[in-house]
């Protein structure tokens, strides 16, 4: 089943073409890596499909519903859900906080003004299972600002995991952070990923994330799509090997 | 001993002491303690917006004037003297003024916020002044003494004015303070303060996990607001008895500002003993130094570059070396 | 009403805005910087000009716009020792704590005045007495306030060429977009702030000066000036020069009908005026989208 589809995308910004037609079907359960230069018009992908800009041309389609003209509130109740490049956290708050504050709001519970936050509560519960499920659990006291880079990262994808998304937008959830780490937060990603059944569509420069943890490919190029298929499909193209080779 | 029992201890014998001693000591004390106590509540009020959305305010004299005023002028008109009326009118009148200026504040944060709430403060102040047939001017309102729970103590008990302010309505104070107390520390320690903190981090992430960050900040606004005119009402009705435009004015927006600092920011209590600090502060030094705006603006520089965490951060950090 | 006292009482009451708030809309809306406490410039050039005026004892116009031209410089002084002394280890700071300080620096500055020069009103009226009235058009109008008409437009003239054709100004309007890259393209940021605050203290000292005959002095007044400066600037736009005159000639035109026939309403009207503004074009009049 399709779960995203896109009908002629277009964005511009004055004249620059950020987005310049794309057409994609996104199909359930599919891990899908976003690849191209820089410019290509990546990020500006994520956020139109996030809701967060308007797009100038075309249509958005979630489950054969047209959400085009939806805000970004209403897509995060429909379950997309978009991470960032720089990480973007409650700085002075724990990580535990950080995702509590997430699942309060995902679960309408932000104006409880007679609810403690006391230890006994499921929420409390489910935010310490998150953390657990990227490894943050040891540092559930710390305050967000103090994290590594790495781990600020799995805090952001953590907070956006709390919203329950049907679609996970990615943009570069490994850029920053040293190989060892990348592995670290690909295996944790990938799995959870896996074992929710979520969608997802991951920004990525490095091809070897694309290719390990990826079942599908799409290739920007100066705002349009170059090509979308398996990886090895993809790898094997000699056209688009034209275009991204010596990027 | 845990942390955790030592603290309501020292709350307890806190409060055994506060209400214990109006029978032990003169009564020009217990009407000081009552000050403290009431910019406390105004204290807290501010340090809410302050510490935990990140909101500087520099118009709480709004809220207390606002307050004051109510009951000043509902005493005068419509000869109301019953206490409950009076604080619920004066909670209900700062609500609708928090709504309507607060749309307005809240537009934009950070300075914007400041200065749009000062610009408020300011205009009420002004309009105190011109609306001089009303409001009396720059001469003020007399008031009187107050029916609490309907009991008047001076006729249906022949107490004094005196005792009855170092007795009745100074336990009403110490009720009021620990309920606002209460109901603060609630708010800050419920998924509604965490929000606000999350806000105050990073308003623009709140909202894109779901968070109508407007929304949480108007009602922060509306309730610090509404506690700073509860002080406001409470503080008009203690010696001497009489109220003028300066409660609106900005030096009452910045005395708010300065008792939190002192006492510390950070801190659930620092307000609370900024207050006291303060009120004791003003009385003693502000009879003999005619010059206290020049003080606090000097105690405000110096506590911005040095002692950002008050006192209370200066009590914190010796518990931290003790242990 | 009719025409030409309107337009008169437009353009001088707008002048008079404008005077006041430019150097505000400046460095604050322009600048970025958090000084909440230029305004206290303004209100310092005119005490120091009316201490001036009672030293030296002016008999002639000339005489006068000497003192008020000293009075600009003192001030201009005063403002760099204020920044050298004071804003220099305020800039790291977060910004919540930069506009402590910058009050805390005002009142402190305010209670000064108390101290120095007494809370009763004072003014230089003999300036305003001395030029006497012309004859316009059959209307009979203070001279004194067309001397402020033709001091705002050659304030706004002069900024606008410092601002846009100097090399100075160029320094300025790089440094207002992005402070790191002015600095990394060599420019001397700190010099360059030094400047800007000695040339705001001369014009708001030069200012103050001229318009104490106008309005009276008195401690508590920066606080007013800087809420009417503050709502001029966000009003107009931040850091739109442009937007700050529109706005003051506005407001010059709607009070002065509104005194015709609601002489009350004063502060009220301009935040009244604001507040729409602001909900029509959240950016201010002349404002763009940061």
């Amino acid at each position: 089943m399709n779960l995203l589809e896109t009908k002629d995308l277009r964005k511009y910004f004055g004249g620059v073409r950020a987005v310049d037609g794309i057409s994609l079907s996104i199909l359930a359960r599919d891990i899908v890596g976003l690849i191209g230069p820089n410019g290509a018009g990546k990020t500006t992908f994520l956020n139109l499909l996030a809701g967060l800009i308007k797009p100038s041309q075309g249509k958005i389609f979630l489950e054969n519903e047209d959400i085009t003209t939806t805000s970004y509130r209403e897509r995060i109740k429909r379950g997309i859900v978009k991470s960032f490049q720089i990480p973007r956290i409650f700085g002075q708050l724990s990580c535990l906080e950080n995702v509590k504050v997430t699942l309060f709001s995902h679960n309408r519970m932000c104006w409880k003004l007679h609810r403690s936050l006391s230890r006994n509560d499921e929420i409390h519960a489910k935010a310490l299972e998150i953390l657990d499920l990227f490894g943050l659990r040891d540092k559930a006291d710390l305050p967000a600002n103090k994290l590594s880079g790495g781990d600020r990262k799995l805090l952001d994808v953590a907070i956006a995991m709390c919203l329950e998304p049907k679609l996970l937008l990615l943009d570069e959830p490994t850029s920053g952070i040293s190989t060892k780490e990348k592995t670290y937060v690909m295996d944790n990603l990938s799995s959870i990923l896996r074992e929710r059944g979520i969608t997802a569509i991951i920004v990525e420069h490095d091809m070897e994330v694309v290719f390990t943890y990826t079942n599908k490919v799409a290739v920007m190029y100066e705002g349009k799509l170059l090509g979308y298929g398996k990886p090895e499909e993809i790898k094997e193209d000699k056209e688009i090997q034209k275009y991204i080779m010596g990027t | 001993m845990q942390p955790i029992k030592l603290r309501y201890l020292l709350i307890m014998c806190g409060l055994i002491v506060l209400a214990v001693f109006p029978h032990l000591i003169p009564a020009y004390y217990v009407v000081l303690i009552a000050r403290c106590l009431v910019m406390g509540i105004a204290g807290l009020a501010f340090t809410l917006l302050f510490a935990h959305v990140g909101l500087l305010s520099f118009g709480q004299a709004f809220f207390f004037g606002l307050g004051g005023y109510t009951v000043a002028l509902l005493m005068r008109y419509y000869n109301i003297d019953s206490l409950e009326i009076l604080l619920l009118a004066s909670l209900a009148i700062c609500a609708l003024g928090g709504l309507g200026i607060g749309s307005v504040c809240l537009k934009r944060g950070g300075i914007y916020f400041s200065l749009l709430t000062l610009g408020f403060a300011q205009l009420l102040y002004s309009s105190l002044f011109k609306l001089w047939n009303i409001t009396g001017g720059s001469d003020g309102l007399p008031l009187r003494m107050v029916k609490i729970l309907g009991i008047d103590f001076i006729k249906d008990f022949g107490m004094t004015k005196t005792s009855v302010i170092i007795g009745p309505y100074y336990y009403l104070v110490l009720a009021s303070f620990v309920i606002s107390c209460m109901v603060i520390w609630r708010i800050v320690n419920s998924p509604f303060g965490l929000t606000l903190r999350a806000i105050r981090d990073d308003g623009l992430r709140a909202e894109l996990i779901g968070i109508d960050t407007y929304r949480f900040r108007l009602a922060a606004f509306l309730i610090s607001g509404i506690f700073t005119g509860l002080a406001g009402a409470l503080w008009s009705l203690l010696p001497p008895f009489h109220i003028t435009p300066t409660v609106a004015y900005w030096t009452t927006s910045f005395d708010i500002v300065l008792l939190s600092l002192i006492g510390g920011y950070q801190y659930f209590v620092g307000p609370i003993i900024g207050a006291f600090v303060y009120v004791f502060l003003k009385q003693f030094i502000g009879e003999v130094a005619i010059y206290w705006q020049l003080v606090i603006g000097v105690i405000v520089i110096l506590i911005a570059f040095t002692f950002r965490s008050g006192i209370a951060g200066i009590i914190h950090r010796m518990e931290a070396l003790r242990r | 009403m009719e025409l030409l006292p309107f337009i008169f009482g437009t353009l001088m009451y707008g002048s008079l805005l404008f005077t006041i708030t430019a150097g505000f809309t400046l460095i604050f809306g322009a600048m970025k910087v958090i000084n909440i406490a230029h305004p206290m410039l303004f209100v310092y050039g005119g005490y120091i000009a009316y201490s001036l005026c009672h030293l030296l004892s002016p008999r002639t116009p000339l005489f006068y716009i000497l003192i008020f031209l000293l009075a600009a410089v003192i001030t201009g002084l005063i403002a760099i020792s204020i920044e050298l002394g004071l804003f220099r280890p305020m800039y790291k700071l977060d910004p919540t704590f930069q506009v402590l300080i910058t009050f805390g620096l005002l009142i402190s500055l305010d209670d000064l005045i108390r101290i120095i020069w007494g809370k009763e009103m004072k003014s230089i009226s003999e300036f305003y007495q001395l030029l006497g009235t012309m004859n316009i058009a059959g209307y009979s109008v203070t001279t004194y306030n067309w001397v402020i008409l033709a001091l705002s437009v050659f304030i706004a003239c002069l900024i606008t060429f410092l601002v846009y054709k100097t090399d100075f100004g160029r320094a300025f309007r790089a440094t207002s977009y992005d402070r790191e890259m002015a600095s990394c393209i060599g420019l001397n940021v700190s010099r360059l702030f030094t400047i800007v605050f000695l040339i705001s203290g001369i014009v708001a000292g030069l200012g103050g000066a001229f318009l104490s005959s106008l309005i009276p002095l008195y401690p508590g007044l920066v606080v007013e000036l800087v809420v009417l400066s503050f709502i001029v600037t966000v009003s107009g736009g931040m850091g739109s020069f442009g937007g700050a005159l529109l706005f003051s000639y506005l407001i010059g035109a709607l009070r002065t009908l509104a005194i015709w026939y609601f002489p009350e309403l004063d502060l009220f009207l301009i935040f009244l005026v604001m507040v729409v503004i602001l909900a029509l074009r959240p950016y201010g009049l002349l404002g763009k989208e940061v």
